[in-house]
């Protein structure tokens, strides 16, 4: 099986990669060579350490009416624990519905761990009692999913439609965290019986033995691959994310601080990195990094870029005075999400050959990373499985003599090409040394600018011969110092002068080069401007197909000017955000069913209205536009035939003649009398064929009339009456 | 032309006079061929091209069909006389008169579907030595490319008549030798290739005229007693031809006139080489006018080609695919809706992908091959089975297996059926949702391959035409959603206008667009979340600034360099190149055709040399403005960096 999510270009095999291996984190057995040289990370496992005391279960943090989180929408407050909770399902959430439509992830553990528990005295050790595993550490499924809701308030899957403004409404749970960890405490300090001791331990050694346990967890989990210290595999990310309302768990004593910090650091020895999410403190202080957790997080690895805006997110959040639950979420979900970068490669000028690293006055090149900017997930293929044991099959294929069918010895097997009807021989190596020959820069994957033009004729699709999605590329400062200012340099220069790159653009030494255009980006995403290099693959010769040869239809210059009024009224700009409009209505069908098999619950009804790939609304279209609609379509040259769909439309929008009664016309035996526009209402309304001659449409209603009447006794709708056959 | 009707039949002529042994003058400038090329001879020259010619013309398609005509070969062997026909032999032997049909030619092959062994047979073609003093004058003019002309005429009659073909002969000739001309048999000839719309391409090679002719010119009442006044038209005619004559049997005569006395001038006086020159110009000039007014009248091209590249587009033209027109309905409005056609504008193309089979070696471990030298191989299929993932022994058989989708780690089994109710039903559509502003669209938005949608008839055609313009006028982009096959799953994407390339490029700017290209765009899902600081804080000062300004002033490349739609792809090339070689020579295992094979400042992947040479400096300052250190990259293990180490806190306590 091959895994072309990561060809940053498509499904092609061919193009960036040639190794049919599974090259994310697919299986954890994959050829890791070809990661290590284009620097796709492995699987990304996440631990989320849930401060458990008494204060985050407090609902304090604002909701807004008109959330996305349904686990929320309906409260007007909760609580910090509840927030990472939520947090947590839209991880697991994303994290399983990323193995469905992108097969990515496969190995992405994720677990889930509090602390600062309350603790039973007659245990041996307190501090271990002080956390407990919700969930451990593997890839999520159905299990994970149920746990998680199972601890959040239920969903009605009809919402209220009642409109009540009283938003206040009683959660109602299947297992209450609270209840589970705090109940006994209860109990003990109603009942006054002396056996269970709270809070004696403090809570920075409670954290230190979360993060201890975390270390072992990490270790010990199935789902993380275990390199070598010489192996040059791609190591798995692991990031522990903690979610805490306390900025000083320490309480000021800097005694308190070494234990955690050790503790600390044998994760970081292991790789692993540590997060903050501080949530808004009950008391509205702003949440104070300094004091403590800025010492314990790590910092992010790449010093530039998107990391730091998420820090200053981070930071600027919980300073608000009451912090929105949504933004939580959203900037949690968005730093989880954020798009990994493909690889690194240097960007060549174009006398590059003069300064190679092996040449006289050797230049690096700037250090430019890629990222997709666009990823196209698609419905999963369906995996097979042995119905008796609800496993995966192990797929075994052999190759065999077409004739005999007898098995083939591998060293028979010989690859070959046909053209003139004969078979010509050609190996794989050969290929990848056809490859290699036809690249401008062999010896390594590179992106090599041949010089620039003018941009304003690139301003189209087929101004740039569009074959294929485009890269967007960003300078690493880490990778070579000076490429930053070296990249934005150029970039603003090539922006102010108006001109675009042209470059080659290797992304693996044995794939293919492509021409690219080298296009500064100046758009906006969302509020923020994204700044760099969009890389737009050209279509080669090869590529371009000849234009139709149709008869000139030229339209005149009335006709243009009423398309111009036409689509100067149903302009949608302020509707039609890219990233935003447009969620896949096949994917959302075909998700929400396989999570209602999966989970065993009611299948979510999907709000057709809802869907913004649908055209609008012909009614409203018409409000806005009717006479400029009209006015075209007067003008419009008349064909012999019509489009079938366009009448049914049509008529169906202004003739629904429902005062006819059919079915005594039938028994009166007269459906001659009505016109072909009523014959053919009725069999519009009734999904029957429209084609025909009169006759044949008054006997297609006679044969369904029939029918319908066939069954026993029927409720005609005609006259509302029971008929009695 | 863009686009072809349908299969083609191609006869090439290659012309293999003495003269055509003779090097190559204009060779030389060819950047993809080898380095011999100054060595080649005009022969080479044209069997390399006729090689390019025939291989694009099996690669297009397995139904292109094509003949190959030899001239002025020792033997005679082509569809109308075989010297190794028994029959023909005998009554040759007979009977004195008996008059062989276009002597000296030889047809290679039929019109047929091209193959390896035509090609092969083509490399062997090689010029006869003529010892001229041993043939008569009749036989020296025989196997000409007139009657080269007329065979490949005959022979596209015979084998392509009624079927449907677009035709084309292509010569090759240096017409260097005084041949016969059957003006008798022309009219008919010429006649009959204008009824098949047969076209005439004539690749001279060291000619001094070309001409183009669009379409046949029109025969007028009596033209066929003025032929030649036609044919030679008054502006290319030289004052030697002003005796017009007015019957083809005439001319002949006045030719073979004049040959005779050159013939005599030549042979008495070997030491007047001008006379000779001045004898071979002229009979190369009226060869010249000769096939120009030929091509005149059938249609074609007359090319003066200078190097084999030249050869090779001049006469192919270009050959992009066709793209089927699907039928797709295009909702334009409420109440506007009309039958359109859907059509592919780009598609990426790679590498042809390997076949496998089984081969059987022998006891020196080559493989075996058959009598004509081919590799025996063994078709093979494969074999997938399925088995239990714990226990390895149990098959699990076809009854036992299912459908499941992952959830996660888990996975849900799911039957097709149920998959099947999830559809949404609908026919091929296209419907436009709104307009928007193309900012509102950006580039990397943009998903290709494109397509494009035009109209059959005239109310598509211009309700498409009319939307193009007005798009192009708005400046906006349609939004549609679009359902390619019956029932499939819906993409969106935008329309924009397309304005059809002309060969014109003046042209281009000035035309209306006339299509509507379509191109995908993402789902909401679909857009990768990249959040990056701005660049504007590290743009550099001054001296920076002004060191890009001067790389993009210095490689600001012409409008006609680098045109990706006009570049072939160099690893599909490479490897036809290979493949074709090693066809043509089995013992050739090697690659042929890299980008290391181009000479330096040929490539037309490159930035130009001359650009590149007075970019230079402007390289040497932008180096120098952006020092560039690369970063010793310590192993992965240990890089998680530390804002705080642990003896820093023993210390700060």
């Amino acid at each position: 099986m091959s895994d072309f999510e990561d060809d940053p270009w498509g499904d092609d095999p061919d193009w960036i990669s040639d190794s049919n291996d599974e090259i994310e984190n697919g299986t954890g057995q994959s050829d890791s060579k070809t990661n290590a040289s284009t620097g796709i990370a492995g699987a990304q496992h996440t631990i989320l350490l849930l401060d458990a005391q008494q204060s985050m279960f407090e609902s304090y943090i604002r909701t807004s009416d008109d959330s996305e989180y349904e686990y929320a929408s309906r409260y007007e407050r909760i609580s910090p624990f509840d927030a990472g909770l939520i947090a947590a399902e839209k991880l697991l959430h994303h994290k399983v519905s990323n193995v469905a439509n992108t097969r990515r992830g496969k190995r992405d553990g994720v677990a889930i761990v509090l602390f600062n528990c309350p603790q039973l005295a007659n245990v041996e050790n307190l501090a271990n009692n002080s956390i407990r595993t919700l969930m451990t550490l593997k890839p999520p499924g159905v299990e994970q999913i149920q746990t998680i809701r199972s601890c959040l308030n239920e969903v009605d899957s009809k919402r209220d439609i009642t409109g009540s403004t009283d938003t206040r409404v009683t959660p109602k749970r299947k297992r209450d965290l609270y209840d589970e960890l705090y109940a006994s405490k209860q109990e003990v300090e109603e009942n006054g019986d002396g056996d269970y001791h709270f809070d004696v331990i403090h809570q920075s050694t409670s954290l230190k033995s979360a993060l201890i346990e975390i270390n072992s967890m990490l270790n010990e989990a199935k789902c993380v691959k275990k390199n070598s210290r010489t192996s040059t595999d791609v190591e798995d990310e692991k990031t522990v994310w903690i979610f805490t309302n306390e900025d000083d768990p320490i309480d000021g004593e800097d005694k308190r601080k070494t234990p955690v910090l050790s503790a600390a650091n044998d994760l970081i020895e292991n790789e692993v990195q540590i997060k903050l999410w501080p949530m808004p403190r009950q008391d509205k202080k702003p949440f104070n990094k300094n004091i403590f957790y800025n010492h314990l997080v790590t910092e992010d690895e790449d010093i530039e870029g998107g990391e730091e805006i998420d820090e200053a997110n981070i930071e600027s959040s919980p300073k608000e005075e009451e912090l929105d639950f949504d933004s939580i979420i959203g900037k949690f979900m968005e730093t989880l999400t954020k798009s990994r970068k493909v690889q690194s490669i240097p960007f060549l000028l174009p006398d590059w050959k003069f300064t190679q690293r092996d040449g006289p006055s050797p230049y690096p090149g700037m250090m430019i990373d890629i990222y997709q900017s666009v990823r196209v997930k698609k419905k999963p293929q369906p995996i097979i499985i042995n119905t008796n044991t609800k496993k995966r099959t192990k797929k075994v294929s052999y190759l065999r003599f077409k004739d005999t069918y007898n098995p083939v010895d591998e060293k028979c097997i010989r690859t070959y090409v046909e053209f003139g009807g004969e078979k010509i021989e050609m190996t794989k190596q050969d290929v990848i040394e056809i490859k290699s020959k036809s690249n401008v820069n062999p010896k390594e994957a590179s992106l090599v600018l041949f010089g620039f033009k003018n941009r304003e004729k690139m301003n189209r699709p087929d101004q740039l011969s569009l074959v294929d999605r485009s890269l967007f590329a960003y300078p690493n400062e880490g990778m070579v110092k000076g490429s930053r200012a070296a990249f934005a340099s150029l970039y603003e220069a090539m922006l102010r002068k108006g001109v675009i790159g042209i470059g080659e653009l290797l992304q693996r030494v044995n794939a293919s080069s492509r021409l690219v255009a080298i296009i500064p980006q100046e758009e906006y995403v969302d509020e923020d401007l994204l700044q760099g290099l969009l890389l737009v693959p050209l279509a080669y010769e090869d590529d371009m197909r000849a234009t139709p040869q149709s008869e000139d239809n030229d339209a005149d210059d009335e006709l243009v000017s009423a398309a111009v009024d036409m689509i100067k009224n149903l302009n949608l700009d302020s509707n039609v955000v890219i990233g935003e409009s447009f969620e896949n209505p096949v994917l959302k069908t075909f998700w929400n069913y396989i999570e209602s098999i999966a989970l065993g619950t009611e299948l979510k009804e999907i709000d057709p209205d809802e869907d913004d790939t649908m055209p609008r609304d012909e009614k409203d279209v018409l409000k806005v536009c009717c006479e400029e609609i009209e006015s075209f379509r007067k003008l419009l040259p008349e064909d012999e035939v019509a489009v079938s769909e366009k009448k049914r439309k049509i008529s169906s929008v202004m003739t629904e003649n429902a005062s006819i009664d059919w079915f005594k016309a039938y028994k009166e035996r007269i459906l001659e009398e009505f016109t072909i526009n009523d014959l053919k209402s009725y069999l519009r309304n009734h999904d029957l064929r429209l084609s025909g001659r009169k006759s044949d449409l008054i006997q297609r209603i006679e044969d369904h009339i029939e029918s319908i009447i066939g069954d026993d006794k029927m409720t005609f709708e005609g006259d509302n009456k029971v008929i009695d056959v | 032309m863009a686009s072809r009707t349908s299969k083609q039949a191609v006869v090439y002529i290659l012309d293999a006079s003495p003269s055509m042994n003779e090097p190559y003058k204009n060779a030389g400038n060819d950047s993809t061929s080898n380095k011999e090329t100054n060595k080649q001879t005009k022969l080479e020259a044209a069997k390399e091209a006729i090689t390019g010619l025939v291989t694009e013309l099996m690669l297009e398609s397995k139904t292109n069909e094509c003949s190959i005509i030899v001239l002025n070969t020792e033997k005679t062997n082509h569809h109308l006389h075989s010297d190794d026909d028994k029959e023909v032999q005998d009554a040759l032997d007979e009977d004195d008169d008996y008059e062989i049909m276009f002597p000296k030619i030889t047809e290679l092959c039929p019109i047929i579907r091209p193959n390896l062994d035509l090609l092969r047979d083509l490399q062997k073609v090689s010029v006869v030595a003529n010892e001229r003093d041993s043939l008569d004058e009749d036989e020296s003019r025989q196997g000409g490319f007139c009657d080269g002309i007329l065979l490949a005429a005959s022979s596209m009659r015979k084998k392509t008549a009624g079927k449907k073909f677009a035709r084309k002969i292509i010569l090759f000739t240096d017409a260097e030798r005084q041949v016969d001309i059957h003006f008798d048999l022309l009219d008919d000839a010429i006649e009959d290739l204008r009824d098949m719309n047969c076209t005439m391409t004539v690749i001279g090679l060291d000619f001094e005229r070309s001409a183009e002719f669009d379409e046949a010119a029109a025969i007028e009442a009596g033209e066929q007693n003025e032929d030649q006044q036609e044919g030679g038209d008054p502006k290319h005619r030289r004052d030697s031809d002003d005796t017009t004559v007015e019957e083809g049997e005439t001319n002949i005569e006045q030719d073979q006139e004049d040959t005779n006395t050159n013939d005599i001038d030549m042979d008495e006086r070997p030491d007047s080489p001008s006379d000779e020159q001045v004898r071979a110009e002229r009979v190369k000039d009226d060869n010249e006018m000769f096939l120009i007014s030929f091509t005149k009248y059938t249609g074609g091209e007359v090319h003066a080609a200078s190097d084999i590249q030249q050869m090779l587009t001049e006469s192919m033209g270009k050959r992009l695919t066709k793209s089927t027109l699907n039928k797709i309905e295009f909702h334009i409005a409420p109440g506007i809706a009309v039958n359109a056609r859907m059509s592919i504008a780009t598609s990426r193309q790679n590498v042809p992908s390997l076949k496998k089979h089984a081969v059987s070696f022998d006891a020196e471990g080559n493989s075996i091959r058959n009598m004509f030298g081919e590799i025996i191989g063994e078709p093979i299929v494969q074999d997938t089975s399925h088995w239990d993932v714990d226990k390895e022994d149990i098959e699990v058989f076809l009854i036992d297996r299912a459908d499941a989708y992952a959830y996660g780690s888990d996975l849900i089994p799911i039957g097709k059926l149920d998959l099947e109710g999830l559809k949404q039903r609908s026919p091929p559509k296209v419907s436009i949702i709104g307009y928007v502003s193309t900012s509102r669209i950006p580039i990397s938005a943009w998903i290709g391959p494109m397509r494009l949608l035009s109209g059959p008839g005239a109310k598509a055609g211009t309700a498409i035409s009319a939307l193009a313009q007005a798009l192009e006028k708005t400046n906006q982009f349609a939004i549609v959603r679009y359902i390619k096959q019956t029932d499939a799953d819906p993409e969106m994407g935008i329309l924009s206008p397309y304005t059809p390339k002309s060969d014109d490029d003046e042209e281009e700017s000035k035309s209306k667009p006339k299509y509507l290209s379509y191109t995908k765009i993402p789902f909401a899902d679909d857009v990768e979340s990249l959040l990056m600081l701005p660049l504007v804080n590290d743009i550099s000062g001054e001296k920076g600034q002004k060191a890009c300004d001067e790389l993009i002033d210095a490689f600001m490349l012409p409008d006609d360099a680098l045109v990706s739609s006009k570049i072939p792809n160099p690893a599909i090339r490479t490897f036809r190149k290979t493949m074709i070689k090693r066809a043509l020579d089995r013992d050739f295992k090697g690659i042929v055709g890299g980008r290391d094979e181009i000479d330096e400042g040929c490539d037309v992947i490159s930035t130009p040399q001359n650009i590149l040479k007075k970019g230079k400096d402007a390289c040497e300052r932008f180096r120098r403005a952006f020092p560039l250190e690369v970063v010793e990259q310590t192993t992965k293990k240990g890089r998680a960096k530390k804002k705080f180490l642990l003896s820093d806190s023993q210390n700060s306590i």
